[in-house]
């Protein structure tokens, strides 16, 4: 079911990137390798043929912890960089050639992957990511030595920088002191608020910043999680269209939901993994869709229908399902549409629409937070997961050096469409 | 022909009828004339039925019959008629001779009254003669007597007038003599028929009678009063007693008013008594039982007599005042709630052997009441209240119970926290068990002596009590549940905020009480929890006032199996609290220094000693509460043979890819996974000390797998994981159980090292068993002098 592949040393850096094809998804991957000889590669899936073209680029600058597209820039790629433990941030310029979408299995490419500018150069203290602006492409933010960073893309220059150090310093000094603010774990970027808050994992706590504050004073925290149960969260995740929740994931195991309105207790938690979270991330279309990633070398596709952004959608759909005939007619309409697109499925969907009728009428219960399921088909701890930006594809890496393509199983598929 | 016959018939008895009305009825000439309209109109449809119509006419008729008949038809009618018209004259004849014969008879009648009557006028005139002289006769006697009757009449009157002023004068004597006799009614009797005349003439001419009367109506109005309030009179008097004052005038509602505050200030009383009770009760306690009885006994006897003396008041009470009834409800209901009141006030001190006395106690008066008062409908009144009673009782004894429980095991935790005893977990573990059998226990017998009781009270709320007490239980035990869970979400919240420097103690300490909560857990769920139902199968079976929609009250299985989860999060719990300690251990061994510049290693680093000090502690922790397993021998042996030919691998790979590329070591390390049989390493927790403790050394090495992979080193980094594991992998043979998984993740750690080393050169094994034979010497050395 779920096409492998894999890269010829170990990876911890992958990201989702826009694809010049609309049918097929594409994934940047980069080794990871002290050594040397680290490769850049280029995944292209396409869903039609259930195909997975890969190139691989030379990649001279360094191990690759992070990468992180801006679909502004789909040939931008930033990536935090490891040299000798010594560690840097830098932007990237993939070659033009893949503007075309890539035919076949093209192997080692000659086109060379130009450095645009360092952003960032050799600082161990620095954390291994980097974020883009999510909505204006043009800017770029790193944090190290307990200060946020701003940075300017099309200018090269440093926008903004707020101090970690001075403000959070009083929330985070409640532990033992030996958490300093050098040592975010993660960070993200909302697309919410008009993209001015920022949120930070730091220990045992997820520290929302508001960005709106002019450059070199103290961040100035807006909200404050602090997770009684977890060491250490590593992962964090804004809902991409609910401004109030907040997924992490961490040393507990266990994937939490936090309502930013009550930060006291998770809304909602639910226990996935043996090990460590490593990754957790929102569906950008559905967001009751969670992916979670961690070092027990599951890979988990979650449910939180209670803190999606339309929690009880399923039943009042049903509701008026049944009172008007609107919603048939859409549902038709969409059958119709899908009939067109791929008769090959047609007899397929229409099975699976009348189940879903019949569901309708025998339960009208909403959905239930539950784990949907737990891809194990990696053999070492798996650091990322990411959704492709077709909503029903998602690929994981495990440091094992292989990716999985997963895609969202069927029956959940038609749950959220229908 | 036949039809014709028949009409010709019907035709006949038809005129025979019309015959005989014309003759009985003078008053034919209505008919006449309709049937005239009749005949007129069809006269030219005219019938053969028209021979009975007076307006017959013989030539249509004739005409007709000519027409419409042949003449076989014209001779038989011929003959017919010829028949018909000799009966009708015989019939004629038959009523003349009857009328002449009545004619005759009358006259006869009329001739002889006149005979009778020639001589009766002559009489008749005599007789009114007669009838005259009687009456002027009697006229002459009646005005000669009736002056003299005048006088008589006269006379009597005056007479009359002197007996009523007599008995006036009399009165206050009379009076006076009654209260003597002690004759109140006829006392009674003579002022109020004296009422109207000193009424009329008290002013004047009878002013001083009037006093006097007055004064010993007061007398006796006073005498009166006292014989109602006295409880030595018998009840008729006391209410005659009351008749009387009524007449009297006297505002009956005072009297009756006071006489009711008595009767609560009695109830009043009866409860200082029931108050009393309880503390002899508690007293029993402490002295020996038998005087404890007999204290009982005596008390409940005074109750007994004095219950029966408010009995004895209320029943004259109501004989008194007749209709008094609603407010003697109300107090007896009073009475009754009170009493249920004060029991439930003390409802947490009983037992229900004395919650039962008093129940009994509580019966007989309502009993004794009901009565004097069957209307008052006690029995329920009562049954309603001791439902609430039970109730209550019930709830209250699982209160106590389960504050009993948190008590043993809060009780254990702060023991331990001074650091008194040793092993205060197993205290806990054990005096927490206890409460939980034991208090269980103690409560389903104290419940069944409830049941026990054959009092109607309790017989009639038996099936309740059953329900109750199962419910209870299924309450109780989700209660249980609630409280394990809230406390130890306090000790998870507390351990973070005492997370201060010196608190490690405290910390611990809360760990243990959830490794202890979790071992509670399974107990209840394996032991506890089959024992209270198998006591509930035998004695609380039954019930069923509950609907049967609602199942059973209490439902073992879903408890168990609420139970067992439980106790496998709070072990999970337990383990993720320690594996997260321990990873702070190891965050800061690894995010420290920096690796990339790190010296040859000299010895073993001490974080290793840390390591295994937190393992230590977890394994004592363990051992204290824990059950052994069966399989931790087994499992051993049987690990043993596998890991030798394991353990091997690394270092034969690490010491030839020494001279090889990074990369094809990477592929070797793919292959030799592949060949290797894939490790369990996140396998199920039981309760069991190996379990745990093994799952918590495997979580421990797999963060600091974690922790490893994200560092990068040099070589004598490199050389430092390399030696600090080889001495674990001595150091951990003894504490874990799983010994294959524990070397794999060792391996693991070393071979992660080397991925991330820019010069992975291993030690070379004589050198690397010199440092760790030099740290065991060491450790040896000081663990004496410890």
């Amino acid at each position: 079911m779920s096409i492998v592949t894999t890269f010829e040393s170990q990876c911890r850096a992958l990201t989702s990137t826009s694809s010049p094809d609309e049918d097929s998804s594409r994934f940047l991957v980069g080794t990871l390798s002290p050594t040397g000889n680290n490769l850049l590669y280029l995944l292209e899936y396409k869903d039609d043929n259930n195909n997975l073209a890969k190139v691989s680029f030379k990649f001279p600058f360094g191990e690759v912890w992070h990468l992180s597209t801006s679909s502004k820039y789909p040939n931008l790629v930033a990536g935090v960089l490891g040299n000798t433990g010594e560690l840097s941030v830098a932007l990237f310029k993939l070659p033009d050639e893949l503007a075309n979408s890539i035919e076949d299995d093209y192997g080692l490419s000659e086109s060379p992957i130009e450095q645009v500018f360092e952003v960032y150069t050799g600082d161990k203290n620095l954390v291994r990511l980097s974020q883009w602006h999510p909505e204006d492409g043009s800017q770029l933010l790193t944090c190290a030595n307990g200060h946020m960073d701003i940075w300017d893309i099309e200018r090269q220059t440093k926008a903004k920088s707020f101090s970690l150090l001075g403000s959070a310093e009083k929330f985070l000094d409640l532990e033992s002191g030996e958490l300093k603010p050098s040592q975010v774990t993660d960070l993200r970027w909302s697309s919410l608020f008009d993209c001015s808050v920022i949120a930070a994992a730091v220990g045992s706590k997820v520290l929302g910043i508001d960005t709106r504050i002019p450059d070199s004073s103290p961040a100035s925290v807006c909200w404050l999680i602090q997770d009684q149960r977890c060491n250490k969260v590593r992962s964090i995740d804004f809902n991409p269209n609910s401004q109030y929740y907040i997924a992490s994931g961490g040393d507990d195991c266990r994937a939490n939901f936090w309502d930013l309105r009550k930060t006291s207790t998770p809304a909602l938690n639910l226990q996935t993994h043996t090990h460590w979270i490593w990754s957790i991330r929102y569906n950008p279309f559905h967001d009751q869709l969670v992916l979670s990633a961690g070092s027990d070398s599951r890979v988990a596709l979650m449910r939180a229908q209670s803190v999606a952004s339309d929690p009880y959608g399923q039943a009042v759909d049903d509701d008026e399902d049944e009172n008007s005939s609107q919603g048939d007619d859409e549902e038709k309409e969409n059958n119709q549409q899908q009939d067109e697109s791929d008769t090959a499925n047609g007899d397929k969907l229409e099975n699976v629409v009348g189940e879903s009728k019949t569901k309708d009428k025998n339960d009208q219960k909403p959905l239930t937070n539950e784990v949907i399921h737990v891809y194990q088909e990696h053999d070492d701890s798996v650091y990322a997961a990411e959704w492709a930006t077709d909503p029903w594809i998602f690929a994981s890496l495990g440091l094992e050096s292989r990716l999985v393509i997963g895609r969202v199983p069927k029956k959940e598929k038609f749950n959220i469409l229908f | 022909m036949e039809v014709e016959e028949g009409v010709q018939i019907d035709d006949k008895a038809k005129r025979m009828r019309d015959l005989l009305s014309s003759f009985y009825s003078p008053d034919s000439s209505s008919n006449a004339s309709s049937l005239e309209n009749y005949s007129s109109s069809s006269s030219r449809f005219a019938t053969l039925d028209t021979i009975n119509t007076t307006s017959f006419d013989a030539d249509l008729y004739m005409n007709l019959l000519v027409q419409k008949s042949n003449l076989e038809n014209l001779l038989q009618k011929h003959v017919e008629m010829a028949a018909e018209i000799k009966n009708l004259d015989t019939d004629l004849q038959m009523l003349v001779y009857e009328n002449y014969n009545k004619f005759i008879s009358a006259t006869d009648t009329i001739k002889r009254m006149k005979n009778n009557i020639v001589g009766m006028e002559a009489n008749m005139e005599q007789l009114l003669k007669k009838i005259m002289s009687v009456q002027s006769k009697s006229d002459g006697v009646n005005t000669s007597l009736f002056e003299k009757r005048e006088h008589i009449e006269k006379l009597h009157r005056t007479r009359n007038l002197l007996r009523k002023v007599q008995f006036i004068y009399d009165l206050p004597t009379r009076l006076e003599n009654c209260i003597k006799s002690e004759a109140y009614a006829d006392a009674v009797k003579f002022y109020t028929g004296a009422m109207p005349i000193f009424k009329a003439y008290g002013e004047s001419s009878f002013q001083e009678c009037k006093r006097a009367s007055e004064e010993a109506v007061d007398v006796i109005i006073k005498n009166l009063q006292r014989k109602v309030f006295s409880d030595s009179e018998s009840i008729q008097a006391r209410a005659e007693a009351v008749m009387l004052l009524k007449q009297l005038d006297f505002p009956v509602i005072n009297l009756k008013v006071k006489l009711f505050e008595k009767l609560e200030q009695f109830l009043v009383n009866l409860h200082l008594d029931e108050l009393k009770e309880p503390t002899n009760a508690s007293a029993d306690d402490n002295e020996p039982p038998k005087e404890g009885t007999v204290l009982d006994s005596a008390s409940s006897a005074a109750h007994e007599a004095s219950i029966r003396e408010f009995v004895e008041a209320v029943r004259a009470y109501r004989a008194i005042f007749l209709d008094s009834e609603q407010q003697l409800l109300k107090l007896a209901q009073d009475f009754v709630t009170k009493h249920f009141d004060a029991t439930r006030q003390k409802i947490k001190q009983l037992r229900s052997v004395e919650l039962l006395a008093i129940l009994r106690v509580i019966w007989s008066d309502v009993l004794l009441i009901t009565e004097v008062l069957p209307e008052a409908d006690l029995p329920d009144y009562a049954l309603q209240a001791a439902r609430i009673v039970v109730k209550d009782y019930i709830n209250s004894t699982f209160k106590q119970l389960l504050l009993d429980i948190s008590d043993a095991l809060t009780k254990a935790q702060v023991g331990q926290k001074q650091g008194v005893e040793e092993y205060s977990l197993q205290v806990a573990l054990e005096a927490s068990r206890k409460a939980v059998i034991q208090g269980s226990l103690d409560v389903l017998q104290n419940f069944r002596q409830l049941l026990d009781e054959n009092s109607d009270l309790v017989l009639k709320l038996r099936d309740l009590i059953i329900d109750w007490v199962q419910e209870g239980f299924q309450n109780f035990f989700w209660a249980l549940d609630d409280h394990f869970v809230l406390l130890s979400g306090k000790s998870n919240s507390a351990s973070q905020n005492l997370n201060i420097p010196g608190s490690i103690a405290g910390d611990k300490v809360r760990a243990g009480l959830v490794l202890v909560l979790a071992q509670l857990s399974l107990f209840i769920e394996q032991i506890a929890i089959p024992r209270i139902t198998e006591e509930i199968a035998s004695s609380f079976s039954g019930g069923g006032t509950r609907g049967f929609e609602y199942g059973p009250a209490f439902v073992p299985a879903e408890t168990c199996r609420t139970f067992r989860s439980a106790g496998e999060k709070f072990l999970d719990l337990y383990i993720k609290m320690r594996t997260q300690k321990i990873s702070v251990v190891l965050k800061k061994r690894f995010t420290a220094p920096n690796w990339v510049k790190h010296k040859e290693p000299r010895e073993v680093h001490m974080f290793v000693d840390l390591l295994l000090q937190e393992l230590e502690a977890i394994g004592t922790e363990v051992k204290q509460i824990l059950p052994q397993g069966l399989h931790h021998k087994h499992r051993r042996t049987d690990s043993n043979g596998s890991t030798t030919s394991s353990r091997s691998n690394p270092y034969d790979r690490l010491g030839r890819s020494n001279t090889q590329k990074a990369r094809s070591q990477l592929l070797e390390t793919h292959l030799a996974k592949l060949f290797k049989q894939k490790m369990e390493i996140f396998t199920k927790v039981e309760h069991t000390q190996g379990s745990v403790l093994t799952t918590i050394v495997k979580l421990s090495l797999k963060s600091l797998h974690e922790f490893v992979r994200l560092q990068t080193f040099n070589r004598s980094g490199f050389q430092q994981i390399q030696l600090d594991i080889q001495f674990l992998k001595t150091a951990l043979k003894g504490i874990a159980e799983d010994e294959a998984a524990v070397d794999f993740l060792l391996d693991e750690v070393i071979v992660a090292t080397a991925e991330r080393c820019l010069d992975p050169i291993p030690l070379e094994p004589p050198i690397l068993d010199k440092l760790v034979q030099a740290k065991l010497a060491k450790n040896s050395e000081q663990s004496p002098v410890s």
